[in-house]
């Protein structure tokens, strides 16, 4: 079986690096995109299985790209990940499949990614 | 046939002008339904208000055909679209909507959980679509489907500013959309400035004018917009730095020196981490969302049990009146509160022995009355007006803002607080609603309809 790919969408290159890693050491292909429009543009190559999205990103806002996902692909598991919780109140997140508060501990992201994958 | 198109579209156009100048929600409501259910021929509709407060959506009214018969009589005898225009101006519409299904449908909240996935994507995608009624798996819609006799529908959401406003259900859906969606951005945008406009005027309500109660809800939102920017950035930044670090660890060499420098390192990023996730805690507002009744001394020993994490020596001791049992309001919320306070005392009264905390309730009137008293010796009478004042502190550690998140949810709530000082400690006395005094019709109702 070949390897599941995760997109990892964030405008911190520190959060990418470390994600990536993370996600690679879990046994993962990973593929990083540093706004909403690079996601975008390389989704359809990309093909990933799963996307983990930050919200606040500088141009094209996490829940604006969440949109665009779910009208390419409605069936990709997307996850919501962000520093803040604030988000989660807002309506337009639950069309998420998932929703994590960022920390450098990513024991919880980990879990929803492989719980969403086994689906 | 032609004409008949002509006719339909010069209605909407009529329309989308009056839909910007009503100045009554409901009015906007009423009207509009009958309008697009005329000019498009649907033979079901209701409309769904959606409560950013409450996140909940709300019908606000619905209709079938035979309680149009009337209006469409008229609309075929109008020889065109300006004339009905004004027919229907003229008419009190609320008649149209005295129906069972409209009584029963008053006050029902229907809560957007996870249940409503198929209408929150429609709201991402900023697409209407077209579902069966088996597709719903939220209980209250599906109920409203079935008294409306409605399967497969049409789904537009109400949209104003990306922000979802709330949606259309339509029936039967094999209609022409894209005026109708036009129509609907003009609708949905009318909708969005009457709520707001009805927001402030509830706040300000809410408050009850009190000057000093504004300055500080002002004071708050000030600091907590600032903060919130300053905190994402430094969390962001922290969460790679501490994640990274963690790697990095294992390629160090372990000896006696480094061991203590990486000890030292991890801590104090540990250290700025709760601090910044403290104050990103207060950035976000304090709105009630969840109130219901709730065992008081429930939410206390929640708190009681959450706090002797960070010191089991303290002692506490309560006393809660039969009559004040019940109280009204957000459960995490009243949780924080009380833990805001412990953990206030526990820190005031620092490493000795002997720390106690009292918790008295009782009820006045419409109020559940709560006290509660610790023995570390109190503040300085000139702090107490001080101490709910955002960053303002007396300990060497803290942010300052526990005190001052107190205060913003009991005023939420509400309700009011006040500090003073007893002969060996500080006493917090709480007032906040008791449970009678909240009119509780909308969640009988709701049960109704669900049963």
């Amino acid at each position: 079986m070949s390897k599941k790919k995760i997109m990892i969408v964030d405008d911190e290159d520190a959060i990418r690096l470390l994600y990536k890693e993370e996600f690679e050491d879990e046994g993962y292909e990973v593929a990083v995109c540093e706004n909403g429009q690079a996601a975008l543009d390389s989704f359809e190559k990309e093909k990933p299985d799963l996307v983990v999205l930050d919200i606040a990103m500088p141009g094209m806002s996490g829940l604006e790209v969440l949109g665009k996902i779910k009208e390419i692909s409605p069936s990709t598991p997307v996850i919501m990940s962000t520093a803040y919780s604030h988000y989660k109140e807002d309506f337009y997140t639950w069309a998420a499949d998932a929703y994590t508060v960022k920390s450098p501990d990513l024991t919880q992201l980990k879990e929803k990614v492989k719980e969403l994958l086994s689906r | 046939m032609a004409d008949n198109y002509a006719k339909s579209r010069n209605l909407l156009y009529e329309f989308s002008i009056i839909v910007e100048r009503e100045k009554d929600l409901h009015r906007l409501y009423f009207i509009s339904l009958p309008i697009i259910m005329i000019a498009f021929g649907f033979e079901r509709g209701v409309i769904f208000k959606y409560s950013k407060r409450k996140r909940c959506f709300d019908p606000k009214a619905g209709l079938k055909k035979e309680n149009l018969k009337e209006l469409h009589k008229k609309w075929e005898s109008s020889s065109n679209a300006g004339e009905f225009a004004e027919y229907m101006l003229k008419i009190d519409t609320s008649s149209l909507y005295e129906t069972e299904f409209n009584k029963k449908i008053r006050g029902l909240n229907i809560p957007c959980n996870d249940t409503s996935r198929s209408i929150a994507n429609m709201f991402v995608t900023k697409t209407d679509r077209h579902l069966k009624a088996e597709e719903i798996e939220n209980k209250y819609i599906a109920r409203i489907l079935k008294d409306m006799e409605m399967d497969i529908s049409l789904y537009i959401p109400l949209i104003a500013k990306s922000s979802t406003v709330g949606f259309l259900l339509l029936s039967p859906p094999d209609k022409k959309t894209d005026d109708l969606k036009l129509f609907c951005t003009g609708l949905g945008l009318a909708m969005s400035s009457l709520i707001e406009e009805k927001e402030v005027a509830n706040l300000k309500h809410f408050l009850d004018f009190n000057e000093d109660d504004i300055k500080h809800k002002q004071r708050l939102y000030e600091i907590g917009k600032t903060a919130s920017t300053i905190t994402h950035e430094i969390k962001n930044a922290l969460i790679g730095i501490m994640g990274l670090f963690d790697k990095l660890k294992k390629y160090v060499e372990s000896t006696e020196k480094t061991d203590r420098y990486v000890e030292i390192i991890e801590s104090e990023l540990n250290r700025i981490y709760r601090f910044v996730a403290d104050i990103n805690k207060f950035s976000k507002h304090y709105t009630p969302t969840d109130k219901k009744p709730l065992n008081l001394k429930d939410v206390i020993d929640k708190a009681i049990d959450l706090t002797s994490t960070i010191n089991n020596n303290f002692v506490f001791s309560v006393c809660i009146d039969k009559k004040a049992s019940t109280v009204f309001g957000d459960r995490n919320q009243l949780e924080q509160v009380l833990i805001n306070l412990f953990k206030n005392s526990i820190e005031a009264y620092g490493n000795r022995e002997g720390g106690q905390i009292r918790i008295r309730a009782k009820r006045d009137g419409e109020f559940i009355i709560l006290k509660i008293r610790d023995n570390s010796g109190g503040v300085e009478d000139k702090q107490l007006k001080e101490i709910t004042k955002p960053f303002y502190t007396t300990k060497t550690q803290g942010t300052g803002l526990g005190l001052s998140i107190v205060k913003e949810i009991v005023k939420e709530h509400g309700g009011d607080i006040e500090f003073k000082n007893t002969k060996d400690g500080l006493e917090c006395t709480i007032k906040l609603s008791a449970p009678k005094n909240i009119t509780e019709g909308e969640y009988e109702q709701k049960e109704d309809y669900d049963s």
